[in-house]
């Protein structure tokens, strides 16, 4: 079904355009007779749906999917081998892991605070509306390139098979953007208020 | 076939080249006649000898060679080759020797590319199985003669590659030569392919001798006016391979030498990966019998056996002259003592030049100098290089390889930036390759010139093959990592006088393309600083932070055209009087390049033209800001409400400024004045592009200076009448100037003069109604001239909506791609994926499209399901 409806400053007012479609689908959803749903969209703001780098307070969920991505590809491809892998190997591995379309993350609201939501993380599972796409794949691959760069394949392959995770290895010692010390969490607009 | 034909024929054309075999029978019968007709005492074996030894020029007689000539293909030279021999004889007169290296280059480079072609196919071989370059000088006609055993060329080669250039590159190239200097001009001629007519600078006539396995052998000869091509009368001579003839000009005979020869061989080509030898005599004192006939028949032997090898040709009447010196000689020596010391010169090969690669070598054992020399060989470059390093590199794949940074990268690097183009030469167990395997070094790194030797990789190595694609990935990574450490480790000094000088753009490119060694390349980079009031000092991003202030928490900087523009923006005013250090940063890539990197050192980049500045302050200067707040909320309300309404986001009271009365900022993540600048003088650039008009038409925050007469006196204004039209234009120039001074570009330029006429009108108390007059005698012409305008205007008109109508054509034709038609919004059905690249380039403008996954559970969570919705600029989908 197509509406054509006037919208000119589209991109400049998500969270407008969130409402006008969230009633547009509504509609569809009716017309399809599958019910009406009540979403809460999570309020995004000029820094998540216009930087080119990943904000502080998603950090840590963003490191925690780069973890978990890299240990399940490194499962996947050291299932059922003896040998350790070849350098080439590793280096294709990461680059996969980092080319991935990252489709599949994006930010939604949890709890009052904004967290990133997808595979590997436990904000998957709760309801609500995620918002992917747009500039999160981008912001995913360079923070999973930086890891990359600035620890070395090996290096990750290494813990990997040590019996430090790389998810703690990563993202929660002293360095590591979960750690408490650098920790940052943002609460949505409406507690904000609250507060 | 006559002997006396024969003998005067040589003598009389000495047409170059033209080895014969010598085991070619009816040659050899020929030339024992002539021996024995010049000298009788000679015995034929002698003779033999001394027309192996001597040069020999043709093996054809007059007749023969008039023949020849008249069957040979005439051509002349293409325009573009004839301008450039005059060129490179002329710009290089002074550089003569230079022929000799390019001579030996070109042959090294047939010799690697019949290796190249055994690596596949060993028949190729099958004709001659050496791979040598021999030089020989006839100094008794003043020829030079420098055969290789490589690939040779065929009838239509020798006229495509010896008298037509195809590079599109030529005017190029003519341009360079024209203008460069002497050193330059001899790096040029090489790296561009046209080395082979720097013979002309020493020969009077050039012949080339050729023979590829496709073809027959033919002659090439030339006395750089016209030159001609035919086959070869005497069939086959050499093998495969090419012989260039230089007859060389009477102040040319120099080098024959053959201690100038091997000088010249030792500077230009020591490190040919081919054995060079030379045709040289040695004379020793042997102590002889009387009857040393047997000795000399034995060294004959040798002698023939080689030249049977070699496919070498014969003459006599040099030899004979040869020959009469050595016999006196022999003789005076003979009639002297009656003891047997005996003078004795014998001719050889004598090997030139050392073929172990420089590379196999340890390391610590090879000098500066020896890498300085190896690296001028192989790049053909005149500079020494700026940094080199040299390592082993073992794991999956092991390989050697040595890397340099030149003096200065390729004069086009940036305008041929999208190609993938490297300098990096790939040797598989010591033999080349290709030094056009590209992909060896990521775009930004395409300036690093060297080698990589691997024993790992096979010979005919290739990138298709996916797991030899994987190791070149490994060696690919290892050069980055290796290039980046030698860069790192280059002497202060000298890596901002030459390197960051040379190279600046690179590095930043390198930012924003290489992620995974962001971090390492931006502790290279090197910006102005207002911490130094020179211009040519430049800071490091560390030391900015190791100088920032206690509670600053972002690295600050300015962009502009100049220093001098970003020193006297409105934005730098309060930060410097504060005593902050800003970045200054003139360069068009150089936002960007700040833009791409996430922080440094845990500090994040704060542009100062754009929100989101902090500045620290204290309790009362807030406290004093918060009470002008509200002093001012009437003005600001009536600029964002009525002055400058739809031009401007909102206005507030400006952190930021001291001086100046107002500036413009750009949201955080919208354009700078200086990005919009850049933006939109893209050679690209579409007028109408969505993104583009997304970027440009955003709003940006009016900031007022509470402190500045003029605006207080705008707000006094105000405060008494919001309806004033003098007022309102007030506001609007300062607005403009604003625009101006942010750096920004007026959207209405027309328009801002008229206002600033109106203002001046004002000050200088001309009526505002009055109008220019014009020339009262030229009435009639005027208004046929204002008639013709008229027309033009009207002409113009038309044809911009015409163009208006097909762009408009255009994008609906390519709506369903782009989705550049904002002002429709589609629902459709069917879900999308992310089309790889596309949105994820830094640059490009907002993604064009946003996904929501809308993640319902019913009763547990087991029971979820996901609706996705996708929005593209313009269009909703969903599924």
């Amino acid at each position: 079904m197509a509406a054509t409806v006037d919208c000119s400053a589209l991109l400049l007012h998500v969270s407008f355009v969130l409402v006008l479609l969230f009633t547009i689908c509504a509609r569809a959803q009716q017309e399809q007779s599958l019910g009406s749903i009540k979403f809460s969209g999570p309020d995004v703001n000029s820094e998540e749906s216009e930087s080119m780098h990943m904000p502080d307070y998603l950090k840590c969920d963003a490191c925690r999917i780069i973890a978990y991505q890299f240990t399940e590809k490194l499962k996947k491809v050291t299932k059922r081998r003896t040998k350790p892998l070849s350098e080439s190997e590793i280096i294709d591995t990461f680059e996969e892991v980092c080319e991935s379309s990252w489709d599949d993350y994006g930010i939604k609201e949890v709890d009052g605070l904004k967290r990133l939501s997808g595979a590997g993380l436990e904000t998957k599972e709760v309801p609500g509306v995620m918002q992917g796409g747009g500039k999160w794949p981008f912001r995913l691959k360079e923070m999973c390139y930086s890891y990359v760069g600035n620890e070395g394949e090996e290096e990750l392959y290494d813990i990997f098979k040590s019996k430090t995770t790389l998810e703690k290895f990563l993202c929660k010692e002293a360095n590591g953007p979960c750690h408490p010390k650098n920790k940052k969490v943002k609460k949505t607009e409406k507690d904000k208020e609250e507060l | 076939m006559s002997g006396k034909y024969w003998l005067f024929g040589v003598l009389c054309l000495c047409l170059a080249t033209a080895t014969v075999y010598a085991d070619d029978e009816a040659d050899a019968t020929v030339e024992e006649d002539i021996g024995d007709h010049a000298e009788g005492s000679r015995t034929d074996d002698e003779a033999v000898k001394r027309e192996e030894e001597a040069i020999k020029l043709d093996g054809l007689n007059v007749a023969q060679i008039k023949e020849m000539r008249d069957r040979a293909e005439k051509h002349e030279f293409q325009a573009e080759v004839s301008r450039m021999m005059k060129l490179i004889i002329n710009s290089l007169y002074k550089n003569k020797e230079i022929f000799l290296r390019e001579l030996i280059s070109n042959s090294s480079d047939a010799l690697d590319k019949i290796r190249f072609l055994s690596l596949t196919d060993k028949d190729v071989l099958s004709a001659n199985e050496e791979l040598t370059i021999k030089i020989k000088a006839d100094k008794e006609n003043g020829v030079l003669h420098v055969t290789d055993t490589g690939i040779g060329m065929t009838k239509s080669e020798l006229v495509n590659n010896l008298g037509t250039i195809a590079r599109s590159g030529t005017s190029e190239f003519l341009n360079k030569l024209a203008e460069g200097t002497a050193e330059e001009q001899s790096a040029l001629i090489g790296q561009f392919g046209v080395g082979f007519y720097s013979s002309f600078l020493v020969s009077d006539r050039v012949v080339v001798t050729s023979k590829n396995n496709d073809d027959k052998q033919h002659i090439w000869e030339s006395d750089a006016g016209a030159f001609s091509v035919v086959e070869d009368p005497r069939g086959d001579t050499l093998g495969r391979g090419t012989t260039v003839s230089l007859h060389l000009k009477e102040e040319a005979q120099d080098f024959l030498e053959p201690h100038t020869i091997k000088e010249l061989v030792r500077k230009y080509s020591q490190f040919i990966n081919f054995p060079i030898y030379l045709w040289t005599s040695k004379t020793e004192t042997v102590e002889e019998p009387i009857d040393d006939e047997e000795a000399e028949e034995e060294a004959d032997e040798d002698k023939k056996e080689e030249e049977d090898e070699d496919a070498k040709d014969e003459d006599e009447i040099e030899e004979e002259e040869d020959d009469g010196k050595v016999e006196e000689e022999d003789e005076e020596e003979e009639k002297k003592p009656k003891t047997k010391s005996v003078e004795k010169t014998t001719w050889d090969w004598e090997l030139m030049n050392e073929q172990k690669p420089l590379w196999t070598r340890t390391p610590k054992e090879v000098t500066d100098e020896e890498y300085e020399e190896f690296y001028k060989s192989f790049s053909k470059d005149t500079d020494a290089p700026l940094a080199h390093t040299h390592f082993v590199a073992e794991g999956e794949v092991t390989f050697r390889s040595i890397l340099f940074v030149p003096k200065t990268g390729p004069r086009d690097m940036f305008q041929e930036y999208g190609k993938k183009v490297d300098y990096i030469k790939l040797f598989v167990r010591r033999v080349f390759i290709t030094d056009d395997f590209q992909d060896m070094m990521p775009k930004y790194l395409s300036f690093v010139k060297g080698m990589v030797d691997s024993d790992d990789l096979p010979l005919n190595v290739s990138r298709e093959t996916l797991q030899q694609h994987k190791l070149l990935k490994v060696i690919k990574k290892k050069l980055v990592r290796k290039t980046l450490d030698m860069i790192k480790k280059m002497d202060s000094e000298e890596y901002l006088e030459k390197f960051w000088k040379e190279y600046s753009t690179s590095i930043k490119l390198g930012v924003i393309e290489d992620h995974s060694n962001r971090t390492r390349l931006a502790k290279l980079l090197r910006f102005q600083s207002s911490n130094s009031d020179s211009d040519s000092e430049v800071t490091s991003l560390a030391e900015y932070v190791e100088r920032m202030k206690e509670k600053q928490e972002a690295i600050f900087f300015m962009a502009g055209t100049s220093r001098k523009e970003a020193e006297s923006s409105p934005f730098v005013e309060r930060l410097l009087k504060k005593g902050y250090e800003v970045l200054y940063l003139t360069e068009p890539v150089d936002e960007y390049c700040i833009q791409s990197l996430p922080e440094f050192d845990g500090k994040k980049f704060q542009n100062v033209a754009k929100d989101g500045l902090k500045i620290d302050e204290s309790e009362k200067v807030k406290e004093m800001r918060e009470e002008k707040e509200k002093e001012y909320e009437t003005l600001l309300t009536w600029l964002k409400d009525s002055a400058l309404k739809d031009q401007i986001e909102k206005a507030r009271l400006s952190e930021r400024l001291t001086d100046s009365p107002c500036a413009l900022v750009a949201s955080s993540y919208g354009w700078s004045g200086n990005m919009e600048r850049i933006m939109k003088a893209q050679a690209y650039a579409r007028s109408k592009d969505g993104s583009q008009d997304f970027y440009a038409s955003q709003k940006k925050t009016l900031e007022l200076n509470p402190h500045h007469p003029l605006v207080q006196e705008l707000k006094n204004r105000v405060d008494t009448d919001q309806e004033d039209q003098t007022t309102k234009e007030l506001a609007q120039v300062l607005y403009d100037t604003a625009v101006l001074r942010s750096g920004f570009m007026l959207q209405d330029s027309a328009d801002f003069a008229n206002r600033i006429e109106r203002m001046l009108r004002l000050s200088m108390n001309v009526d505002l109604n009055a109008k220019a007059e014009g020339w009262e005698e030229e009435d009639e012409e005027e208004e046929e001239e204002g008639d013709e305008e008229g027309e033009d205007v009207e002409a113009e008109e038309e044809e911009a909506e015409e163009g208006d109508a097909e762009e408009g054509d255009a994008e609906e034709a390519t709506e369903e791609e782009t989705g550049a038609d904002e002002d429709v919004i589609e629902v459709r059905r069917g879900c999308y994926r992310t089309r790889k690249g596309r949105a994820l380039i830094p640059l490009t403008p907002p993604a064009r499209h946003h996904m929501y996954i809308f993640q319902q559970c019913k009763n547990s969570e087991r029971n979820c399901y996901q609706t996705r919705l996708c929005i593209f600029v313009g269009h909703f989908m969903m599924d």
